[in-house]
């Protein structure tokens, strides 16, 4: 087969165009210090690097859940303090009337204070966080959770727990619900301690002194529940975040062009075209050269 | 034998791998136990953590010693166990290293350090509850102790 002076000039330009392209790719790696930008640069890293993308965001969401989540314990924890607040307050007024002679007067006094405190716990306990009933179960809407009777308290609410996602495989109940609340039952003392003293039942009041111990214990021990279930929530926060450490460095090694390797290839990319270059022109002249002669 | 004082003493300065199993994996890369740690002379004081049945899952490693802020960092013996490690026995420890291309900086995790066993080779990436270390700390020349 004859190879033709074209043929020869033609083989060339497509080097040199082959040392352009070449070249463009590790300026733009250099430039954009990424060294994979779309699949063909390499299908295999690309599909590593999407799939370490994915689970990062869903990490990401993980952590948002958790931070809402942190945000309902906190709140259900302030509340439960402030109820086991009042518990104690109750316990001193159970131990200020148990040292009394009998002052029915005083113990009227007395009575009204527990009224109130009654009325606080009972607007703690029908509160709201983001306009839901935070001791309403998972029933969070319509009626409040807590009402009061004569004989105690009334709750409205459920036992179900909240869950929230916070890992690929894990799930955390986030609420304390209201029927938990209930077991312990601070409304019933409450009223007791409200009715013997209205009544200057000496006796009620005296049976109260070991009740009122026990009620406020039960919501300490409540307000504990709650830290753990923080605790638990801090816990699989810190771990994502690790987590998502640990993928972003991978992905940063996958995906990032090793600085000194682009600039490597590049200047021997360079030099391939150079020569090229160098090549064809001497090609071109000397045919031009030979013609003329 | 901790393999870094085997070469001190050999005088070899050369590269070596230690295959590390991890028990519970590293946060985020869970179903991977397997990994080599990888010494090489050409990038220290950075090693490489290596997942041996999937190379492309690499991390870079720091020897936390380099590091004179982090000396005194504890580890729990409850940590230590995960590693079969005994009470008073004192485990190697690494730090996690990100590079940061669009900062051109190295950052180190010092919440999340990496130790080592490497007479039973384990290892165990735990989390620090310690809130004031960071978790990008900014590694540069006259924080690191690399003579």
């Amino acid at each position: 087969m004859r190879i033709t002076e074209s043929m020869i000039t033609r083989g060339l330009l497509v080097d040199v165009n082959d040392c352009r392209v070449k070249m463009n790719e590790s300026q733009k790696s250099i430039s954009t210090g990424k060294a994979i930008r779309k699949v063909s640069d390499d299908p295999a890293r690309f599909t590593k690097a999407s799939n370490l993308k994915e689970k990062y965001s869903r990490n990401e969401q993980y952590l948002q859940n958790i931070q809402e989540a942190i945000g309902w314990v906190d709140n259900t924890s302030t509340l439960l303090e402030d109820i086991y607040s009042l518990s104690l307050e109750a316990q001193e007024v159970v131990n200020t009337a148990a040292n009394l002679t009998s002052d029915s007067n005083i113990r009227q006094n007395l009575a009204s204070q527990v009224d109130s405190t009654l009325n606080e716990m009972l607007t703690l306990t029908n509160s709201k966080y983001l306009d839901k009933y935070v001791f309403g179960g998972n029933q969070t809407k319509g009626q409040t959770p807590f009402s009061l009777t004569e004989d105690g308290a009334e709750y409205t609410g459920n036992a179900n727990r909240m869950y929230r996602k916070v890992a690929d495989n894990a799930v955390l109940a986030i609420n304390v619900s209201g029927e938990r609340l209930l077991e312990i039952d601070p409304f019933t003392p409450m009223l007791e301690l409200k009715s013997a003293l209205e009544q200057n039942d000496t006796e009620k009041i005296n049976e109260l002194l070991d009740t009122m111990n026990t009620l406020a214990s039960r919501l300490s021990g409540l307000c504990s529940e709650c830290g753990t279930i923080k605790n638990q929530l801090l816990l699989s926060q810190n771990r994502l975040e690790t987590a998502n450490l640990n993928l972003e460095t991978v992905l940063s090694n996958l995906e990032d062009a090793d600085m000194a390797t682009a600039i490597t290839r590049y200047n021997t990319d360079e030099l391939a075209y150079q020569s090229a270059l160098q090549v064809i022109s001497d090609v071109i002249n000397n045919s031009l050269l030979n013609f003329l002669g | 034998m901790d393999p870094f004082m085997q070469n001190n003493q050999t005088n070899m300065n050369s590269n070596f791998s230690v295959d590390i199993y991890f028990h519970f994996g590293l946060p985020g890369f869970e179903n991977i136990n397997d990994y080599s740690f990888e010494h090489l002379d050409e990038v220290e004081p950075f090693n490489i953590l290596r997942a041996r049945h999937d190379p492309k899952i690499s991390l870079l490693l720091f020897d936390a010693r380099l590091l004179p802020l982090y000396c005194d960092i504890p580890i729990s013996e409850m940590e230590k166990k995960k590693v079969e490690l005994k009470v008073d026995e004192t485990p190697a420890v690494f730090l996690v290293l990100k590079i940061d291309s669009h900062e051109k900086r190295l950052t180190a995790n010092l919440r999340a350090p990496i130790i080592f066993n490497f007479d039973t080779k384990m290892g165990h990436q735990l989390i620090l509850e310690d809130e004031t270390l960071s978790m990008e700390y900014v590694l540069e020349p006259e924080t690191v102790n690399i003579a």
